[in-house]
Formats: structure tokens, sequence, C-alpha cells
């Protein structure tokens, strides 16, 4: 991180120190119960294969969290809004040092369909009664706990140190996969992105309710961009510019896609 | 949980129901209840909007946030295709080809408009009049619309008054004639609008500031937007964005003759003769529940308006179906994805996903050198999970390689999208019916969609890509492709099924939105569309539905129902 990236961040650090912390009403990595030990850390060895140190970002406390979600009343599937508390209310086109509480900690409630639909994805067909209504159609729906759980069983079941994931069935591993994304740069009150590390190491802010990008003065009646996050001109840093192996990722899909390679 | 209704609960008569808060449902309902109809909506998905029937605007206080997994992982307000799949497949020959979403609109208060970004250009003069301009397209089933574009224009003039809609008046050689200027001027241009926009003048094109109900300034009690960067399948915050929830149906809650109840799920309509006498829906606890009033509007969106007149009729063809063209020509935009990417950070996730757009790919119906593309919005791309996914999934890059990527951000903070609407060719081969296998939660048959694309928009795709590309190259990028096509289609623009026109045998519904064979059902979304034209429908469709209602009141005079001010 160079010095453009420090200028670029400064006047968001300084917000925050008013703030609620990054973290605040985050669910700590630790263990909700459901995983073992062995379990949570051959799971996290997994997930760190998806992205380095995973982990420590927090996609297995997010996994875990989505598995116990109907263990607290509301379940833990939808954060509340409007705001995390983690930016300011704007006044005549300036920041304020006002920040809202986080209401992303206040899980909403779930209607009957959303009920109905978290606990066939959680639990599989066995949470309704009488079973999945199309399993004649479409086949049973196994419930991501069993699904994970037995994903790690397969991998782990010989002696060897290290998990065999051939062994996990590709619906694991095409699952997991995309909850360790999600772990890594979800709002951290779903239990991932913890101390908004995944946000700041791809270089993206986040949530920015309620003082936003272009800040309304009541007083002229006209709006004023902020000068450490422009909405119509360029950052004058890039904080990691394009490699060569990145490049050549881009030339390929515009080839592969039929397209063109301008500059 | 909020509560599931809205509005005035003592209410016992109504003279109208509504099926569907969406933008068409809302429009009807401010027009029916402004002019002292009585009123009551039926919504299947919830509310998140407490205190939207508080007449103090700053005591309303919603669920919704920038939050990228609430909304687009686990589809807060989407149906889920687990509980409510819908089913594809491109031809009669196939019983289905995929289970899943199916170009699902959301359930919630405010429908679709609440998670749409809302751009609101209007309809030319000339989609009104296609199968006058185009003649006989072989295999298309064009046709004129029963009312033009000067029938229309003073409710448009109305829903931007009443959505509030930014804009700048004659901006291109190729907008419609307007009778009043939009209410607010263009707010803050996004950075990879300019760029889109300077590449397209560049080229001798005519970028404009796209017409959008996102307040630039506080109007009508809500807050100026804050260009926050989760506009696009977001709910605003704010309610700076003029969704139809906090906008049109909210004047109509404040009428005091509306009463909404939402996550009540309408199962059937009951029909007897030629008057619909009831509908049958399931309350929030899944208990049976009929409710009556004197007339009915189905605004459930395109797809669900047909899948209930089908449902209606057990063993039959259908309500209102005696000619067989209930869910017939089923349309969506046909669009184009051109994919820029720039050596330098274009910062897409501050704005409100779309400030330009160009109309020159649109075309002309009487232009016949050229196909019928539609407009170009001029965007970004996505939020970090939606970009590692991306990568994760779509091309299968994991471990070191995929953290470079989500650092560098080829993909994301570096990417410009030129989306391009095409107009979609009505068929009567792409239709609704009820798929013979798949159920929904509560047991009943999910709508199967059977569609497959015309030469028609297939041409106009072929013919613009390249110029797509040009103004790409001309905005600064480094690299540029044309993205591969999503099969089934996945726009949000949905359109047809229900068609109306002055012949009883080619059309379900007449020119007030009322279906031919019924005294007191009518239509009021985009399921009435003869055509897609290309451009946006939300704002085409709340004018329509306005009108509808207005002449359930002024049948031969809906332009009595606008307020003095339109």
């Amino acid at each position: 991180m160079g010095l453009g990236a420090g200028f670029y961040l400064l006047p968001y650090g300084l917000a925050l120190s008013e703030s609620a912390s990054a973290n605040e009403g985050a669910i700590q990595d630790e263990s909700l119960g459901f995983f073992t030990q062995e379990e949570r850390q051959a799971l996290g060895l997994f997930c760190d294969r998806v992205f380095p140190k995973a982990t420590s970002l927090g996609a297995v406390c997010y996994i875990e969290t989505l598995l116990t979600a109907f263990d607290t009343n509301p379940p833990k599937i939808y954060a509340g809004g409007p705001y995390s508390g983690r930016n300011p209310f704007s006044k005549n086109g300036a920041p304020t040092q006002e920040y809202p509480k986080n209401s992303f900690v206040e899980f909403l409630p779930l209607n009957r369909v959303q009920e109905a639909t978290w606990r066939l994805k959680i639990y599989g067909s066995g949470s309704i009664p009488g079973g999945y209504w199309n399993e004649k159609a479409a086949g049973g729906v196994v419930g991501l706990r069993d699904l994970i759980k037995a994903g790690i069983k397969n991998a782990t079941q010989s002696n060897d140190k290290s998990p065999d994931w051939g062994r996990a069935s590709s619906a694991f591993q095409k699952t997991v996969s995309a909850l360790t994304v999600e772990g890594c740069f979800s709002a951290p009150e779903y239990g991932g992105n913890q101390n908004i590390q995944g946000w700041n190491l791809s270089y993206f802010p986040g949530d920015s309710q309620p003082l936003g990008y272009s800040l309304f003065d009541e007083t002229t009646r006209s709006y004023k961009e902020r000068s450490d996050s422009p909405l119509s001109t360029f950052d004058e840093h890039d904080p990691r510019k394009m490699g060569f192996i990145t490049r050549v990722f881009c030339s390929l899909i515009a080839v592969f896609q039929g397209g063109r390679v301008y500059r | 949980m909020m509560s599931p209704s809205l509005g005035n609960n003592s209410l016992t008569h109504f003279d109208v129901l509504i099926i569907g808060s969406g933008a068409g449902g809302s429009a009807a309902a401010e027009m029916l209840t402004r002019l002292g109809k009585k009123v009551l909506i039926l919504e299947a998905g919830s509310n998140y909007f407490e205190k939207l029937d508080d007449p103090h605007f700053e005591n309303i206080k919603t669920k919704f946030s920038n939050d990228e997994v609430k909304m687009t992982r686990r589809n807060l307000i989407q149906p889920d295709p687990l509980t409510e799949p819908r089913t594809f497949r491109p031809n009669a020959k196939k019983i289905r080809t995929f289970v899943g979403d199916v170009n699902h609109l959301p359930k919630t208060v405010g429908g679709g408009s609440v998670h749409a970004d809302m751009k609101t250009p209007r309809f030319h003069p000339d989609d009104f009049k296609m199968a006058s301009y185009l003649g006989e397209v072989a295999g298309a089933n064009f046709a004129d619309w029963p009312i033009e574009y000067d029938q229309l224009e003073k409710f448009y003039c109305h829903m931007e008054s009443i959505l509030g809609v930014q804009g700048k008046e004659n901006a291109t050689p190729f907008d419609p004639p307007r009778s009043k200027p939009y209410p607010m001027p263009p707010g803050v241009p996004m950075l990879v609008g300019l760029l889109g926009a300077e590449g397209a003048s560049k080229l001798g094109y005519h970028p404009f500031p796209y017409p959008t109900a996102v307040n630039s300034r506080p109007y009508d009690g809500r807050p100026a937007c804050v260009d926050c960067g989760f506009c696009s399948a977001y709910g605003c915050p704010s309610s700076a964005k003029g969704s139809a929830a906090v906008t049109a149906l909210r004047r109509a809650l404040l009428t005091g003759r509306c009463l909404l109840l939402s996550e009540t799920r309408v199962q059937d309509l009951l029909k007897k003769g030629s008057q619909i006498v009831g509908v049958r829906a399931l309350d929030p606890e899944g208990k049976p529940v009929v409710f009556e009033a004197d007339q009915y509007i189905l605004a459930a969106s395109p797809i669900e308006d047909a899948r209930l007149l089908l449902l209606s009729d057990p063993g039959g063809s259908g309500i209102g179906n005696s000619n067989g063209l209930v869910g017939k020509n089923l349309m969506f935009h046909f669009q184009t994805y051109a994919i820029g990417i720039f050596n330098r950070r274009l910062h897409t996730h501050r704005g409100r996903a779309v400030t330009h757009g160009i109309l020159d790919f649109r075309g002309s119906p009487r232009d016949k050198t050229r196909p019928l593309g539609g407009i170009v919005e001029i965007g970004g791309e996505g939020n970090p999970i939606d970009e590692a996914i991306n990568y994760s999934s779509s091309v299968g890059i994991k471990g070191r390689l995929l953290k470079k990527f989500m650092v560098e951000s080829p993909l994301r903070d570096r990417l410009m999208a030129l989306i391009m609407q095409g107009e979609d060719a009505p068929q009567l081969t792409n239709s609704v019916d009820l798929d013979p296998d798949y159920r929904d939660i509560d047991g009943l048959p999910v709508a199967r969609a059977t569609y497959k694309n015309h030469h028609f928009e297939l041409s106009a795709k072929k013919y613009y890509s390249p110029k797509l590309l040009d103004v790409i190259g001309a905005a600064g990028a480094a690299y540029g492709f044309i993205a591969p096509e999503n099969k089934p289609a996945t726009s949000r623009h949905i359109m047809g099924t229900l068609r109306f026109g002055n012949d009883p045998k080619t059309s379900v519904c007449d020119a007030q939105g009322r279906l031919h064979e019924l005294d007191n059902l009518y239509v009021a979304d985009g399921s009435l569309f003869p055509t897609s034209s290309g451009l946006n429908p939300t704002l085409t469709i709340m004018a329509l539905a306005s009108r509808v209602a207005a002449s359930m009141v002024f049948p031969n005079a809906p332009e009595r129902g606008l307020p003095i001010s339109s």
C-alpha cells in the first residue's frame, strides 16, 4: 500500500475514530456450536484454498452463523437496516460527527415463505412436514448443514493429515466456495469480513449510508463531492494498479469473447 | 415484523381491489383514491417501510440498507426459486429445460420499483404504432397500441411529478415531445457516465443525462440522493429513490381511502358470469381468506397476471381466454452487455448506477436502413461478492490469483458496462402457461415461460455490438468485449401476456385495460403492452396504469382524472 492509498483512506480513518468501531456488532469468530473444533479447522483449510486467509477474514464464522441462523429469534438471515453506524450523517454539504446506531445487528423477522425457504435450505426436506413438495419432479433438498458436514467428513476420513477435498461432493465444493467469498466480503454483522479486512484488501469502502458520496448543501441548494472519494473525477492515485498477469487475464477474456484490445 | 397492514383499517367496503402494490398497482391506487374510490391492495410480499402511511415523512423507517448479502445473495425481496420456482423452455416441444429464477420480480410493498434504479425514460410516439410502420414481420406479431402517445403524455407528466424525475429537456434529438419540464435537474454525474458520454460524443452520437426517479434535491418531503452506490437491486435507505412505495402508494395510503394488506398471497379469482365476485387468498399465517370489491385490477406483473387468470379456471382455458391469447406475446428487453475494462479505476461503487445514456442505437421504425435496437445505459458493475463470484464460479479462479484479482479489480473497479435494452419482437409462441409438475409453496402450479428470440432482436444485437465496442474504445477502455448471453434471459423488463387492443379477436383487454370478456376486471401493468419499445418500461407502466384507473371513473375522458396541476 503506497502513499496514494494512505491519502485515500485518511479522511475515512479519521471519521471512523468517532464512529462505531469497524467490527462493532460483528459476530465474534468463535465456535457457534455446530462444528467441532476439528471440523472448523478442516473447513478453514478448504476456505483458505478458495481465498487466502479466508479463515482470518471470518469465512468459517460466516458459514457457521448461517448454519445456526435459527438458533436465534429472529434468525440471522437478513441483517436489519437502514444504517450500520460506520458512516456519519452530513449537513450543509459536510460530514457531521453524528453517527446513526448500528441497525444491521437487528436481524429481520422472516415471513411465512422466507421461513420455509431458509429452513429448507439449511435443514433440507425434513424441515417441512411431508417433505419438499417438488420432490417428485426435482428430488429432495439436501440441507446446507448436512451437505457441509458430509463434505468435511468425506474429505477427512482418511488418516492423512491434510483433507482430501477430492472426496467431497461437487455440490459441497461449489456451495462452500460461494459461501467463502461471501464470508470474506459480507457486512461484518453476518460473521464474515472481520474488522472489514475483506473490504480493505479489495479497496472497497463497504456500506456508505447515510454519508454517501455526494453531499447536498441545503444552504446553497447544490452538491459537494467528497474530496477523498470524488464521484465525477478519477481518484488521484491508484492504490494497486493492474499487474502483468491481470492484464493477460483481461486480454484473454477480450480475445475469447471476440472483443478488442485497444491499448 | 412490521405490521402486515398499512392505511385505513376501518374500511369495510371497497370499490376496487388491486392485486399487487408495484409500479402499476401503486399508480392505479393513487389515481383511484384521489378520485374518491375506496381501494384494497393485496401484496404477496412483506412490507419494509415502517410507517409508510404516516403523514410525516421523517417518521418512515425502512429496513433497506447497503447490504450485498441481504439483497443480492439471500434475496430479501426476490421470490426464491426453491419455494417459488418458475420453469423455462425454448419451444413447446420440450416440457422444460430450466427450473429456477425465470425473470422473477420482487414481491414486496412497492414491487419491482423498490429494487429498480428507477430509470424513467418515456417511450417514443413511434413506439405506439409499430405495426403500421413495420408492416408484416414474418414470425412476429407486432400490433399498434390502441392509444397514442398524445393520449398518454399528460399521464407521463403526472407520474414524473409524483415520482420526482430528474432529467434535462431536449438533451437529444430523439426526445419525445413533452408539455412540462422535468421536476428536477440532473444530479452529480458519475465518472463512468462522463467517460462513456465523451466516447459517444467523439463518434458523433448524442449522450444525455438519463431520466431517473431519484431526487437530485429534496423533493416532496424526501431527501436528496447521496449517491451511495447501492441503487440497482437495492432498496433505498433514505427513500431519495422514488420507488412506487414512497411516492404513488404513499399518496394513496394518506387519502384515508386505501388499505394495503401485505403477505397476502392471492390464489385465484372467483368468477360468476361476466363478473369477478371475489379473490381467494392466504393471509400471513397461510389461512384462507376471501376478499370482495366492486371492481378488480390485476397488477402483479405480466407473468403472474397471466398465471392467475390460468389458475382461476381449473379444467378450463383460463379467465378471459376464449381466444387463447392469455399469456401470449411475452416480451423481455433483449439486453446486450458491452464490457470495457479500463487501466484506471472508475469507482462505480459511488453513484446511482447510471447517470448517462445513448439513444442513437434505438433507431426508428421509419428508417429501414438499420435495425431497431434500444436505449444504451452507461454504468458499472457490482459489489465485491458479485465480483468474486464472477472470478471463482464463472472462470474457476481460486486461491492467490483470486485474491490478486480482488485487489486489482479488473471486473469491478475498472469496469464500464454499456447495456442496450433492445426491443423484443412480440411472438405468439413466446408465452406463459402453467407447468404440469412444479408447484409453489402454496401447492399451486408455477408459471412456465416458453421463449425464443426472434431474428428481429438478434439482428439488432449483431448490428450494434461493434458500435458499442467502438464507444467503449473511444471512452478510453483498454479491453472490450460483448458479454455472453444469459439463458434463460435475466432481464427484469417483462411485458406482454395480456395485450390490449380494440379487436377482441386479437387482444385480451380493451383500450381502457378492461378484459374484453369481463365487466369488472382490469389490468394495470406491463402485461398490456402490445410491443416492448427499446426503453426502460417503468414510467410507461405507471402512466398507463394511471390512465387505466382514470378510465374506470371517466371511461370516455380519462384525462379528467388528472389533477389540475397536470
